[in-house]
């Protein structure tokens, strides 16, 4: 229970006070409504006596009575039927509001702290209207309204015998003091000096023009008695609703008095003077008595059905009441100003509370004795065992229309023990009693103790009443007694709060007689004591068994009584505590206190949120956006909505349909209703979907593949398209449709301070932003947005956010329908669509080197959209005509390249760079190197630095610059790669702006080409020197063996039938190529001469097979080939014998590069010959090694793992092959075929020459060994001990098995058969050998070893080194037959 | 009788750490009147959180120790208790298995498909009797 402003005493003290039932006169009445107020009304503020006085009690102790309160009630006032006190309940409640609105007072630790006034309000006025506060036993008198035929008032009196108070109002302002003052002696006469008194007011003469503010204000608080009324109705009421909740089913009647006889008499009334209210004047004033009589049965015979008519009367004009007061707007223009009592001067007051007092204390409580004494001697004398038949009686306390003063008919205390007949027929277990019935003595004494605070007492009268209603099962009465008993007990504050006495009351009430009613007023005493003594929880679950009530206001009101105590428990159950608010919000809002709702929902939300109760919070968000919405807090709602889709919800797409509809509804009439006010019109709403990835945001350079680059990586170039892609997340499962997309931005021009921003209106002047008008995003789905901006002034671009309309098109089916949807209803959905942005707040990484930095989270600034604009530059686009994207290996094509300026600035400075220079050239640059070739006569040459191969070069446009919108086509050749598969070429070109008003700052151009390549052919050479030749000057002549293979596989063989090879050229510094022979088998010898000119200069030469010799000397074949692999390695190699040329003596290295041309063809769709051309690069830089230009590869040669095999072998090969082995060259003369009749003679002779030839600058030792006749192994075994190259091909290995073939014992040396010689540098010698052959057949006459070291004079200590074996040397031996053959050849 | 349980894992800060309802009549249900069903309990699924969160605050006062403050609600509509205990021991095991990975995080929550198959498992066993 939520802290109340009054203690539980007080409370119940102000709960059980007497009443006094007042009947006014209608002459009376009227000089009140000089104040705007009624008798009551007036009367009210004094009714609280503050003064001390004392009272006996039965026994005759003295006992003291304090803040006495005396209620006053209208006595003709009825008590309103069922559905009007629940609307006035609802009424009150809905009226009292928190003063503080601020969310943050929706936490449970303000609320701790929290008051309800509302509860309170309701708390007062539900015991004001339902409860007859000293009768517990009674019930409703509206029930009783119906039924009174008799009785003419509904009020349950005390006792039979009333007391009469009379008071005699005088006017000051109008009357005649003298005049009213023998009136009052009269009275005073007739009805004694204690219950009569003269009241005079209206002192001061008011003409209503003039308020007077500065006299106090005892009515103000009485008029809004909740204090304040902060919350703004429209329909808010005149300054007095509040205190018509309380009061205005009394004097609502009043006006109901008034009469046409009235009126016409007041007319002759003398002025001032207290008027007659009725007809017969003959009466005298001093006759309006016999009516007041309680005896007085039947005053005037007319009465009974004037009166039932006036009571219908009045019921009928009090039902208006409400429904006009209540419910038709009124203004409340007047509140602050005063406009009641202001006839009343301060001594009027004074002589109110002086009439009050009298009354009270004079009169009342002197009766109260009395009548104690009285029932005290009853309940001792008869004990109310004995049941009597109850006696009725009727009282009839009427205005007479005698009367004519104004008559106070101060009456009695109402609180009578009788209750209605018509509760007879109702279910009400037990006996009841009639309103005068000696049973109820004993309570009736508690009754007036309590009132007159003497609780002790009253507990003991409870205490017994309570043992014998229990005996003779009168349970209503039973339960009213143990109600009394524990609040008088509470109230004594020295027993023990008998908490049992109460339950047992409750459920009496509500078990045996079904009046929860009265179980409810049980329950909130109970509640108040029980908070009193800090038992919070058992106050709670009083609370909560009370609401299985019918009426969802009384349970809501409950429900967060409850809430409340759980959050005062100790320890807090504040989860309680939020779920019973979360029922009170439901109660409420089923009663339809829509703010009640929205508040208990937003204090429960506290505790839900963030907790991801995920379906609780919707519920929560989703209620209280509803009731916002109809609350018409449309900012409000707008923020509940907006968080039902901000999280991932785990609610069903429809569901989520749903939540998106009605955001974006109410969404819409914010907005509406915003721009009604024309209030933030420039200012877009964020929406809340779809989301952004922030992170993902970045500025992609153009649609162009060009770039620019500079020192500042944000300068964007005027004119040129800025792409932004945005990544947007749809977090919900439902598809979301936007429409209208574009870019927010904020523009600085250069020299301006302002900035522009098209968040309003486009503005395309200044940055043209593309539109993307449809973009759908299906539910979970994250999707690309990609936007386009062309600044047209230079200056400052910001990129803020997205602009779009967020539409409920497509939320309730798949996206296809929206296009089948016809235009017409498309207008309609339009409606619900919203136009809102996104923001974009890109971070930077986030930092971390300052403590500061560490401890919290912090990013750096990140620039990304704030971009420079920055005046133009030339834009280059460079487009290949009919690029190939299919080539074979090694093939050249040759292509055209378009270079088009499309800006309007001059465009230099060309280059192109590619990590893959050898793939493409554009030829030119030897241009100079094939004139120079061919001036210079017999070979073309060109310098080995021509061939400096870098990746950047420079594309040579026709004076080296690029006018704009000019454009240049350029021959390119583009040569496949060497190996096949797939493969990515890129390239970027660079260039700079002529002008120099532009910055220093360069553009880039990137491309990348996809090429695929097919293997063609492969090609091995191989240099060995010649040793053959017939002349004595071979030393000079190596034979190159070039072997070329169709590799072509699958599909290309047959589409490429044939290659052939067209051309061979070579490159070297010190050798000519010469043709020798040519086969068809693919394999091919030339012979090379030596040039004997060591220079710089490389010549080319070339053997050509076709009619047109083609240049390899000149671009692009020579691009190529300086390009390739091949010629870096002939090139590292000629720099390292350069650079070691004074110590070399390898011999065995030779610098030649091999370019092979060759040409296939292929059939083309059109039956068209369509030619290929290509050229293999292979380079010999060792003799007597096969050099593979192709590796050969596997039949199907993965493309990546096969570059890693070719990369590995070069230096193997190399360190493999020592120089030491190559210091000898030898080779062998015989004859080749010796023709011997075996018949005549067994043994063949044949004079072998062996011819030494010393290959290096230094003197050499050699040691020559014939092998012995069984050492005339197979030449295989020889090669391998040999161990020279590991490129021995396999076509060689087998040419060489025939020698194995004869038998070896058929062979022998004779005569010498090792010698050691000295050679010096350079020279040569030879030696005869004989060896004898006694079969016919085929004989390997290398059947010997050559082993030479330097000299001991040049490098001592060197050993003999095996020299590399030249290749087997045959002769054919035939019996009696005679041919000659070249035997072999590689 | 079959009954509907909803059982929510709930972490330190009260936040659901994890939440599964178990409704064994809905598998002999065929589907159109299963799809009723689950729209009539989706009209009702806040209300097991709300009542699972109300509760916390008896759990916690009926409670002596807790470990990492994490307790295990199940509400239910049909008696079952020593079914719900066992229940509710192999829970813990298994959740102490997802504790034990260092990739998660305490008071996240579990999406682990494998551990709910588990906890699926485990109200088959227990609590469709």
């Amino acid at each position: 229970m939520a802290q109340c402003t009054q203690s539980a005493h007080e409370f119940i003290q102000s709960a059980f006070c007497p009443m006094v039932a007042v009947m006014c006169s209608e002459d009376a009445e009227k000089i009140c409504q000089k104040n705007n107020l009624s008798f009551v009304e007036m009367v009210r503020p004094f009714c609280h006596l503050t003064s001390e006085a004392h009272i006996r009690d039965p026994s005759g102790v003295i006992h003291p009575v304090k803040n006495w309160r005396i209620r006053l009630v209208e006595m003709s006032a009825t008590h309103p039927p069922q559905h009007v006190v629940n609307k006035l309940l609802s009424e009150v409640v809905s009226r009292t509001q928190p003063i503080n609105t601020d969310p943050n007072s929706y936490t449970p630790e303000v609320q701790v702290k929290a008051s309800t006034p509302w509860f309170e309000a309701f708390r007062d006025c539900f015991f004001q209207l339902h409860a007859d506060p000293m009768n517990a036993f009674a019930t409703m008198s509206s029930q009783q309204i119906e039924q009174q035929s008799e009785h003419h008032g509904h009020f349950k009196w005390f006792s039979s015998t009333v007391f009469k108070y009379h008071l005699l109002l005088h006017d000051v302002s109008g009357g005649e003091e003298s005049k009213a003052e023998a009136v009052y002696q009269s009275m005073k006469s007739v009805y004694g000096q204690n219950a009569c008194h003269l009241l005079q007011i209206n002192s001061v003469y008011h003409t209503g023009s003039n308020p007077r503010p500065n006299l106090p204000d005892p009515w103000s608080q009485f008029i809004i008695p909740t204090g304040e009324d902060s919350l703004d109705w429209d329909d808010e009421e005149v300054d007095q609703d509040s205190e018509a909740v309380d009061d205005d089913p009394e004097n609502c009647a009043v006006d109901e008095n008034f009469d046409p006889e009235a009126a016409v008499e007041e007319t002759d009334a003398g002025p001032g003077r207290v008027r007659n209210s009725s007809a017969p004047i003959l009466i005298g004033p001093l006759t309006f008595d016999e009516g007041d009589e309680p005896e007085d049965k039947l005053p005037a015979k007319q009465l009974p059905s004037k009166l039932n008519d006036k009571h219908h009367h009045h019921l009928a004009s009090h039902y208006r009441y409400f429904s006009s007061r209540h419910f038709s707007g009124g203004t409340r223009g007047t509140a602050p100003q005063r406009n009641h009592g202001l006839c009343l001067s301060l001594s009027d007051h004074d002589r109110i509370k002086i009439f009050v007092h009298e009354l009270g204390y004079r009169g009342l409580l002197q009766y109260i004795e009395k009548l104690m004494r009285y029932l005290n001697e009853q309940v001792t004398k008869c004990p109310a065992k004995s049941k009597r038949k109850p006696s009725r009686s009727n009282f009839k306390i009427l205005s007479r229309r005698g009367l004519h003063r104004s008559l106070f008919s101060a009456t009695r205390k109402w609180f009578g023990g009788s209750k209605p007949a018509g509760l007879a027929s109702r279910l009400v277990p037990g006996i009841i009693y009639s309103s005068d019935a000696p049973e109820l003595y004993q309570r009736k004494l508690g009754d007036l103790a309590f009132l007159v605070q003497n609780y002790e007492f009253a507990y003991n009268c409870y205490h017994t009443a309570k043992r014998e209603f229990n005996n003779e099962h009168a349970w209503f009465y039973f339960a009213g007694a143990l109600e009394m008993a524990a609040v008088s007990a509470f109230m004594t504050s020295q027993r023990p709060y008998p908490t049992h006495y109460m339950e047992t009351a409750i459920k009496t009430y509500l078990n045996a007689c079904r009046q929860h009613q009265f179980a409810i007023r049980a329950t909130l005493l109970s509640t108040e004591a029980l908070k009193s003594r800090n038992v919070y929880l058992d106050s709670a679950l009083q609370f909560m068994r009370m609401t299985a009530e019918e009426s969802d206001l009384l349970c809501a009101l409950l429900l967060e009584q409850a809430a409340h105590c759980f959050l005062h428990s100790n320890p807090p159950m504040i989860r309680k505590y939020a779920f019973n608010m979360i029922l009170a919000g439901h109660r409420y809002s089923k009663s339809a206190q829509r703010k009640h709702s929205l508040r208990c929902y937003r204090q429960a939300l506290h505790i839900y949120n963030e907790k991801s109760w995920h379906l609780a919070e919707d519920h929560i968000n989703f209620t209280l956006g509803r009731q916002s919405f109809n609350l018409r807090l449309l900012e409000d709602a707008q923020i509940f909505f907006r968080q039902l889709l901000e999280y991932e919800s785990l609610q069903e797409p429809e569901q989520q349909a749903s939540y998106l509809r009605e955001f974006l509804f109410v969404f819409k009439q914010l907005c509406d209703m915003k721009q009604k006010d024309k209030s933030q019109v420039n200012d877009l709403p964020v929406l809340p979907l779809p989301v952004i990835q922030q992170e993902s945001t970045r500025v992609i350079p153009c649609y162009q593949h060009s770039m620019l680059q500079s020192k500042h990586q944000n300068e964007r170039l005027l004119d040129e398209t800025v792409g932004v892609e945005v990544f947007l997340k749809n977090p919900l499962k439902i598809p979301l449709n936007l429409t209208n997309l574009l870019l927010l931005w904020k523009f600085t021009p250069r020299d301006q301070a302002t900035s522009v921003s098209n968040e309003v209106s486009p503005r395309d002047d200044v940055v043209k932003t593309e539109v993307i008008t449809n973009f759908d995003i299906n539910g979970s789905e994250t999707k690309a947005a990609h936007f386009a901006l062309i600044p047209c002034q230079t200056g400052q671009l910001c990129i803020t956010g997205v602009k779009y309309r967020l539409s409920s098109v497509a939320i309730n089916g798949p996206i296809e329908e929206k296009f089948s949807t016809p235009p017409l209803t498309n207008s309609a959905m339009s409606a619900v669509s919203i136009l809102g942005r996104l923001e974009l707040e890109v971070k930077g990484p986030r930092l971390n080197n300052t403590k500061a930095e560490k401890t919290s989270v912090i990013h750096g600034k990140d620039n990304r959209l704030n971009l420079d604009v920055v005046p133009a530059m030339p834009l280059l686009e460079v487009s290949f005509s009919g690029f190939p994207s299919n080539l074979l290996c090694n093939e050249v094509v040759q292509t055209v390249a378009e270079f088009t300026n499309c800006s309007d600035c001059c465009l230099e400075k060309l280059y192109i760079t590619t990590p893959n220079p050898e793939f493409f050239t554009f030829g030119g640059i030897s241009s100079s190197s094939e004139t120079n070739g061919k001036a210079s006569g017999d070979f073309p040459k060109c310098k080995l630095s021509a061939s400096d191969i870098r990746r950047v070069s420079e594309v040579p446009l026709p004076g080296n610059r690029l006018a704009p919108g000019y454009s240049t086509k350029l021959p390119v050749w583009i040569q496949g790669r060497k190996k096949a598969g797939k493969s990515m070429r890129e390239v970027l070109f660079y260039y700079l702006s002529s002008e120099n008003t532009s910055p220093k700052s360069y553009r880039v151009l990137q491309h990348a080409f996809e090429m695929t390549t097919n293997s063609s052919v492969a090609v091995r050479a191989t240099a060995r020197r010649n040793r053959h030749s017939p002349s004595s000057d071979d030393q000079n002549q190596l034979i190159v063996a070039l072997d070329v293979e169709s590799v072509v596989r699958g599909d290309i063989a047959r589409k490429f039938l044939e290659f052939s090879v067209v051309q061979v050229s070579c490159a070297s510094r010190n050798w000519t190529l010469e043709p020798l022979s040519h086969h068809k088998t693919g394999k091919m010898s030339f012979g090379l001469a030596d040039l004997s000119s060591s220079s710089d200069d490389l010549h080319f030469s070339h053997v050509c097979f076709v009619k047109d010799e083609i240049p390899a000397s000149c671009s692009p074949w020579v691009d190529f080939f300086f390009r390739s692999e091949s010629w870096q390695e002939q090139r590292n190699l000629a720099q390292s014998q350069l650079s070691a040329e004074t110590t070399s003596y390898d011999t065995s290295q030779v610098d030649i590069g091999l370019i092979v041309f060759w040409q296939t063809s292929y059939i083309d769709k059109d039956f068209q010959k369509q030619l290929v051309n290509g050229q293999n690069h292979v380079t010999i830089s060792r003799l007597a090694e096969t050099v593979s230009a192709v590796t050969q590869a596997a039949p199907v040669p993965p493309p990546e793992s096969s570059s890693s095999s070719e990369t590995a072998w070069p230096p193997s090969a190399f360190t493999g092959v020592s120089n030491s082995e190559l210091l000898v060259k030898y080779s062998l003369r015989h004859p080749a075929r010796v023709q011997l009749d075996f018949n005549t003679s067994r043994l063949a002779w044949v004079a072998v020459e062996l011819m030494l030839h010393n290959c290096c600058s230094l003197p050499v030792d050699v040691f020559v060994e014939l092998f012995p006749r069984v050492g005339n192994s197979s030449p295989s075994s020889e090669t391998s001990s040999g161990n020279t190259t590991s490129e021995q091909s396999i076509a060689f290995d087998s040419e060489s098995d025939l020698s194995s073939k004869p038998s070896l014992s058929s062979f022998t040396w004779v005569g010498q058969t090792s010698k050691r010689v000295h050679l010096e540098s350079n020279a040569c010698s030879s030696f005869k050998f004989n060896a004898l052959i006694s079969l016919p057949g085929v004989y390997n006459m290398n059947n010997l070893r050559v082993l030479a070291k330097i000299s001991e004079l040049h490098e001592p200590g060197g050993s003999l080194i095996l020299q590399k074996p030249c290749p087997p040397s045959f002769v054919v031996v035939e019996n009696n037959f005679k041919t000659h053959n070249c035997q072999k050849q590689v | 009788m079959l009954g509907n349980y909803y059982f929510a894992i709930v972490g330190h800060y009260d936040n659901p750490v994890f939440e599964m309802e178990y409704n064994p009549t809905m598998k002999s249900m065929d589907s159109s009147q299963s799809r009723d069903q689950s729209y009539k309990r989706d009209d009702h699924r806040h209300l097991n959180q709300f009542i699972a969160h109300a509760a916390l605050d008896l759990v916690d006062e009926t409670m002596w120790t807790t470990t990492g403050m994490k307790r295990f609600m199940m509400l239910h509509d049909v008696k079952n208790e020593d079914g719900i205990k066992n229940f509710f021991t192999d829970v813990y095991e298994i959740y102490i298995k997802v504790l034990m990975n260092p990739f998660y995080d305490m008071n996240c929550k579990i999406e682990s498909p494998n551990f709910e198959r588990k906890v699926q498992g485990a109200a088959k066993k227990h609590l469709s009797l």
